[in-house]
C-alpha cells in the first residue's frame, strides 16, 4: 500500500482555481520533489495535506485512511510532518526548547538525542540561541532539526532549499536523505532548481496551474514536451 | 534564573507570614487585598505569558466564585457544601468561558473575554434575587476573619507560584508555550492547542474564583463592583505587565507596587487615584514595545503572521 495516496485533488481560493484534480501516489521510503513555478499550487497541496487547509473536493490517504477534514494535530499524530517556505519557528523558545518540543508527541527522549540532532543540522552552537534571533540559513536547518525530532513517516518539505548556499543545500540534501533512512520515511519536497533537487530526489512530479503535467525520473521529466513548453522552456530544457 | 525566584518570593512570603503576629489589622487587610490581587495576577500570566492570549476575562470566575459563596451561605448552607458548590460553580463558569471562547484570535479573544464580564456583571445587577442585584450580599462567616483568610491567601500565592515555575518544566508547559510561539507550527507537530489553551485557562480560573472566595470571605460583602470592578478586571492585567510578563514572580511585585501606590493615593488624595492609575495604564501601553517579554505577544501580532494559518500558502 502507499504511503500517500491522493485522488481527484481540488481547491480554489474564490474563483482562482489552485489545484485541479490532482492525482498522486508515493511509495514508502522515497524522495519525490514536485517542481512548478510559483503559484503553480505547490504550498497549496501541502497545505491541503497536513490539514491547515480543508479541500474542496478529492481524497488524501495516507496509507489507506483518508484524512480530509481532520485537524492539523490529529494528521501529525499519524506521522506526517512538514516543513514550511517560511520557516515558522516557536519564537519564544531557544532552538533546543524548540526541537524538544517537537520531539514530543514521539518522544525523542532524552536531551542528548536532541542535540545529536541539532549537530547533525550544525546547530549545534545555538542550542540556547532564542529562535528569533537565528540567521535565515539556521532557520532553514531549524526546520529540518525540527521534523527529524518528530519522526516523520511522511515529510512534506516545502522548499528546504530556497535561501541556501550551495553547500548549504549540500548539507540539507544529506539530511533529508538521513531522515528517509533512518525513519524510513517518504519525503515530499518543493522547489525550483531542479539542478538542486535532483540530487536528493529520484522521483519528479511537475505541477502547473494547479495540474499534474508531467511524472518520472529528471531526464524523462526534462524532455517532457509539457514540460518543456510550460515549465522549463524550449531553450533550457537541455541545461 | 527561575531558581532565584522561586527563592526570592519564598522569602517574600516568609517574611509575611509573621507579619499578622505584629502588626495592626488595617495592614494585615490591606495585604490580604493585595494577595488577593496576586493570586488574580498570577493567573492571568499563566495564560498570557505562556500562550500569548490576552484575557481580560479574570473577574468572570471571580465574581462567580464570590457570589456563589455569598448567595449559598446566605440560603444558610454548611460551610463545606458552600465551598463545593462555589469550586463547582467556578469549574463550570470557567468551562463554558473557555467553550465561548476558545476559538477566538488575538484582538477578538481580548474582545471576547472582555464581552464575558460584561454579561457577567449585568448579570449580577439584574439578577435580584439570586445576587442581591446593585446592594450585593452581605455574609457572615462563622469564625471567618481577615487573619484565616491571610494565612490561606498566602499559602494559595506560593501554590500558585510553585505550580507556574513547575508547569514551565513540563511537557504541557512546552506545548502551552508553543501556542504563543507559533500556533499554527504547534498544531503541524500534533499539538492540540484548542484542548491546552482550555486546560490553561481553566486552570487560572480556579485559582481567579478561589481568590473571589476568599476576598468575599474577609470583605464580609459582594457587590458587582466589588467583583467586575475596574479593580479585578484590570489591575491584576496592568500588574502582569508592568515587569514585564515573562518573570514568574514579576506579577506579585506588579501587585505590590500598584497597590501600594494607589493606598497612599486613596488616603491622600482619593480623588487623584483612578487618575493615576490611568497613567500607570497609558505609561505600559506606550512603552511595552521596550518590555522584551511583550514584544512577540499575541496582542502586538494579532492575525498577522504566525496565528493566522490560512493567511499563508
Amino acid at each position: 500500500m502507499q504511503i500517500l495516496r491522493i485522488e481527484n485533488l481540488s481547491h480554489a481560493f474564490g474563483q482562482l482555481k489552485v489545484l485541479e484534480d490532482v492525482n498522486i501516489d508515493l511509495d514508502h521510503g522515497k524522495i519525490t520533489a514536485i517542481i512548478g513555478p510559483n503559484g503553480s499550487g505547490k504550498s497549496t497541496l501541502f497545505n491541503l495535506i497536513s490539514g491547515v487547509l480543508r479541500p474542496q473536493k478529492g481524497k488524501i490517504r495516507l496509507n489507506g485512511t483518508d484524512v480530509v477534514g481532520m485537524e492539523p494535530y490529529i494528521i501529525a499524530r499519524r506521522g506526517i510532518f512538514r516543513t514550511f517556505q517560511d520557516p515558522q519557528p516557536f519564537y519564544n523558545m531557544s532552538v533546543l526548547e524548540n526541537v524538544k518540543t517537537a520531539s514530543l508527541l514521539n518522544g525523542t527522549a532524552s536531551g542528548e538525542g536532541l542535540l545529536d540532532i541539532l549537530a547533525l543540522c550544525n546547530l549545534e552552537n545555538e542550542a540556547n540561541t532564542d529562535a528569533a534571533d537565528l540567521s535565515f540559513a539556521n532557520l532553514r536547518f531549524l526546520e529540518l532539526a525540527r521534523v527529524m525530532a518528530a519522526k516523520p513517516k511522511l515529510l512534506l518539505a516545502d522548499e528546504p532549499f530556497s535561501g541556501l548556499s550551495t553547500s548549504e543545500i549540500k548539507l540539507a540534501s544529506d539530511l533529508l536523505a538521513k531522515i528517509r533512512d533512518q525513519f524510513k520515511a517518504s519525503i515530499l519536497m518543493t522547489g525550483h532548481l531542479v539542478g538542486h533537487l535532483a540530487n536528493a530526489a529520484q522521483d519528479f512530479i511537475v505541477l502547473h496551474r494547479g495540474k499534474v503535467i508531467a511524472r518520472g525520473s529528471v531526464d524523462q521529466v526534462r524532455k517532457d514536451p509539457a514540460v518543456q513548453e510550460t515549465y522549463l522552456g524550449k531553450d533550457n530544457a537541455e541545461d | 534564573m527561575q531558581v532565584r525566584e522561586i527563592i526570592l518570593s519564598t522569602i517574600v512570603l516568609a517574611t509575611m507570614l509573621p507579619l499578622p503576629f505584629l502588626s495592626s489589622s488595617y495592614i494585615v487587610f490591606l495585604m490580604s487585598g493585595i494577595m488577593v490581587l496576586a493570586l488574580c495576577s498570577l493567573s492571568f500570566n499563566l495564560v498570557y505569558a505562556n500562550t500569548g492570549y490576552l484575557n481580560l476575562g479574570n473577574s468572570v470566575p471571580f465574581g462567580v466564585g464570590a457570589y456563589t459563596f455569598a448567595s449559598t451561605l446566605s440560603y444558610d448552607w454548611p460551610l463545606p457544601l458552600v465551598l463545593v458548590a462555589s469550586l463547582s460553580a467556578i469549574l463550570i463558569s470557567g468551562a463554558l468561558s473557555g467553550i465561548f471562547i476558545i476559538r477566538l484570535k488575538g484582538a477578538y479573544y481580548a474582545i471576547g473575554t472582555l464581552a464575558l464580564v460584561l454579561f457577567a456583571q449585568a448579570l449580577a445587577y439584574n439578577l435580584g434575587w439570586l445576587t442581591g442585584g446593585y446592594q450585593g450580599i452581605i455574609v457572615n462567616v462563622a469564625g471567618g476573619s481577615v487573619y484565616s483568610a491571610y494565612f490561606i491567601l498566602a499559602f494559595l500565592n506560593t501554590l500558585l507560584l510553585l505550580l507556574t515555575s513547575a508547569i514551565r518544566k513540563s511537557s504541557f508547559g512546552y506545548r502551552i508555550r508553543s501556542i504563543k510561539g507559533n500556533e499554527l507550527a504547534a498544531r503541524t507537530f500534533g499539538i492540540n492547542t484548542t484542548t491546552n489553551k482550555f486546560m490553561v485557562l481553566l486552570v487560572s480560573s480556579v485559582f481567579v474564583g478561589i481568590a473571589g472566595i476568599l476576598s468575599t470571605f474577609y470583605n464580609g460583602f459582594v457587590t458587582p463592583e466589588s467583583s467586575f470592578g475596574i479593580s479585578i478586571t484590570f489591575l491584576p492585567i496592568i500588574a502582569a505587565i508592568l515587569l514585564g510578563s515573562s518573570s514568574i514572580a514579576g506579577p506579585l511585585i506588579g501587585v505590590l507596587i500598584i497597590t501600594l501606590a494607589s493606598e497612599i493615593f486613596v488616603t491622600t488624595t482619593p480623588q487623584l487615584t483612578h487618575l493615576v492609575l490611568g497613567i500607570l495604564l497609558i505609561l505600559v501601553a506606550l512603552y511595552q514595545k521596550n518590555i522584551p517579554s511583550l514584544r512577540n505577544s499575541r496582542l502586538l501580532k494579532g492575525k498577522l503572521g504566525v496565528s493566522g494559518a490560512n493567511s499563508k500558502n
